[in-house]
């Protein structure tokens, strides 16, 4: 009789779980490839965003507002890593073309007071605009160690960057869910989900991206590279089940940047490859421009990250050409200690113009705006030293 | 800014007690030999977990431990339950019951944590979102040890089930529920400690 009553209790412990289990789904990729506006003259125009509030600055993010408006967010404090570093954001103004005064949204605070969690620092935060207008903001979090012990977090806003939500713990690892980090822009999926691609540095140094939900829950997740040579990937669909994915080179043997593609949304990947494109260990950012064209934005150098140039691809990756290059030291700019054009962040927004945020000497966030045309040009024309 | 949550939910609650069982073990682990009347133990226990409670810089104490661990596993959290109750009533599990749990543990230990840390491009940790068939792994594993007579794994396994079904997590992923790296390492000692100690007292 009791081993009866215990059969029954196992049954209906694990009809229950059985029941409630979310179904199997393979979710197409959005392919996001806006129209272009070719009929407008050369534009191309560069400005620092910060204007110094913070000593320190890096891993700057942005999303395009409904008013076509763009809202910038990094992180900042006395140093990398202080204990004053928060999540800052401010908004360009699209018809003044000029940003205004930065605030911080998010600080360490906040994400222990809502995660009960020691928090002793933030970064990398990454934004996407989801469908109903919600922006939602990604960053991660550091209790202890250094960031390879990253944890993601999540905050919603439904008003365009006014108010957040209290901030979210994200699951990503059985491992004390220690090393994930973000810093590629994440995607939206044709069921309304989020595609994240993150990356882990702690024993390997691998890629991977994770699918989210509305309830701000990981419930999926797929590798894109394995071992310790490829992180920072990047998330980009070029059909509703094709996606590339490029990534920074971390071991530092190949020296290029990788790339791996997927012909099954996203579930499969092929081994990583190393391009033509140099890499000295640092991020890259990329966007589709056609069905068959890239942009990526990179240091094109084996060692340093002392030069910021744009590269074009005709044939989804495979090859590679330099357009121009968008940021080198001055003069003046070579008497300092640190030079450092990295963590850049493409988008391309409805009006057809490009907008490139990335950290300058990890004193500013710099933005580059130039249009179709801007661009139109370079593609029909070798680059030279004068060029830009 | 963001709006800052400070109110508890019965989740939040639920972890940071397997956070303040945590530092009962080690306090009772620690402080063993030197409390010898059960109710000074009980008062350890007791005392520590309460104090574990009290806010320290503006956060409690088993919120740092949290911020560390994370959400502890179900049968990390049976380990601590157990181990504070064996104190209070004076009654163990048997070493049989309790080698076999750790065995099982460690193997699984052995196969999920490798490939988590990145060893390979198959990641079985992808499983646990979509658990169908981790879940009729449990089942039969399960009915074996129902079958062994094997409390220990039988209840763990269903407690992780059942907490997973109350989504009482923030991880939607099953493996999150049925072992952590804490209970790994410790079976990996306990285990050790049984081979040397066995093999100790056999030569002598």
């Amino acid at each position: 009789m009791t081993k009866l009553f215990f059969l029954a209790g196992i049954l209906s412990v694990f009809s229950v779980f059985f029941s409630q289990l979310p179904p199997v789904q393979v979710t197409d990729f959005i392919p996001h490839i806006s129209s272009n506006a070719l009929n407008q003259t050369s534009h191309y125009q560069s400005q620092m965003v910060t204007q110094g509030k913070t000593a320190s600055v890096h891993s700057a993010a942005m999303s395009e507002l409904s008013n076509l408006d763009i809202r910038a967010f990094w992180y900042g404090g006395t140093r990398e890593g202080a204990k004053d570093v928060a999540i800052y954001s401010t908004i360009f103004d699209n018809d003044t073309k000029q940003w205004e005064k930065a605030e911080a949204i998010i600080d360490r605070h906040d994400v222990a007071a809502s995660t009960h969690r020691y928090i002793r620092k933030l970064g990398n935060p990454v934004v996407v605009k989801k469908l109903d207008g919600s922006l939602w903001l990604f960053y991660v979090s550091v209790s202890v160690g250094g960031w390879s012990t990253s944890q993601l977090n999540v905050s919603i806003s439904f008003d365009e960057g006014l108010h957040w939500t209290p901030p979210k713990h994200l699951i990503t690892s059985p491992f004390f869910n220690l090393s994930y980090l973000v810093k590629s822009p994440p995607i939206l999926l044709a069921n309304g989900n989020i595609g994240l691609p993150v990356y882990h540095e702690l024993a390997g140094k691998f890629s991977e991206w994770i699918e989210i939900n509305s309830d701000q829950q990981v419930i999926m997740k797929h590798r894109i590279s394995a071992k310790r040579y490829a992180i920072q990937p990047t998330l980009t669909p070029v059909t509703n089940n094709q996606a590339i994915s490029f990534m920074r080179d971390s071991d530092e043997v190949e020296k290029r940047v990788f790339m791996s593609t997927s012909q099954d949304q996203g579930q499969h990947w092929s081994p990583p490859e190393a391009t033509t494109l140099k890499n000295p260990n640092s991020a890259v950012a990329t966007l589709p421009i056609s069905e068959h064209e890239l942009l990526m934005v990179l240091n094109n150098s084996e060692h340093e990250r002392d030069n910021l140039s744009l590269a074009y691809s005709s044939d989804l990756g495979k090859s590679w050409r330099i357009l121009a290059i968008l940021d080198q030291p001055s003069e003046t700019d070579k008497l300092r200690e640190k030079i450092e054009y990295s963590y850049p962040y493409l988008i391309k927004t409805k009006t057809g113009s490009f907008h490139l945020l990335y950290t300058w000497h990890k004193t500013h966030i710099k933005h580059i705006e130039f249009n179709q045309t801007w661009l139109q040009q370079k593609i029909s024309t070798p680059l030279t030293p004068s060029s830009i | 800014m963001a709006t800052a949550e400070n109110f508890y939910t019965i989740n939040a609650l639920f972890y940071l007690s397997a956070c303040s069982l945590l530092l009962v073990w080690v306090m009772t682990t620690t402080l063993g030999r030197l409390c010898k009347p059960t109710w000074l133990k009980i008062m350890v226990v007791v005392l520590t977990f309460l104090s574990s409670f009290i806010p320290v810089q503006g956060l409690l104490i088993n919120e740092y431990i949290y911020g560390f661990l994370g959400n502890l596993s179900i049968p990390t959290v049976m380990l601590f339950v157990v181990h504070s109750a064996s104190i209070i009533h004076g009654k163990h599990l048997s070493l049989a019951e309790k080698g076999t749990a750790f065995q099982l543990i460690f193997w699984t230990g052995c196969f999920l944590f490798p490939f988590t840390l990145g060893i390979d491009i198959y990641d079985p940790y992808a499983l646990g979102y979509n658990p169908l068939g981790l879940g009729i792994a449990l089942l039969i594993a399960v009915m074996f040890s129902w079958l062994l007579e094997n409390y220990v794994i039988m209840a763990a396994i269903l407690l992780s089930i059942t907490f997973y079904t109350l989504n009482i997590s923030e991880s939607r992923n099953l493996w999150d529920y049925i072992i952590d790296p804490l209970i790994f390492i410790f079976a990996i000692f306990w285990l050790l400690y049984r081979v040397l100690f066995i093999r100790v007292e056999k030569q002598s």
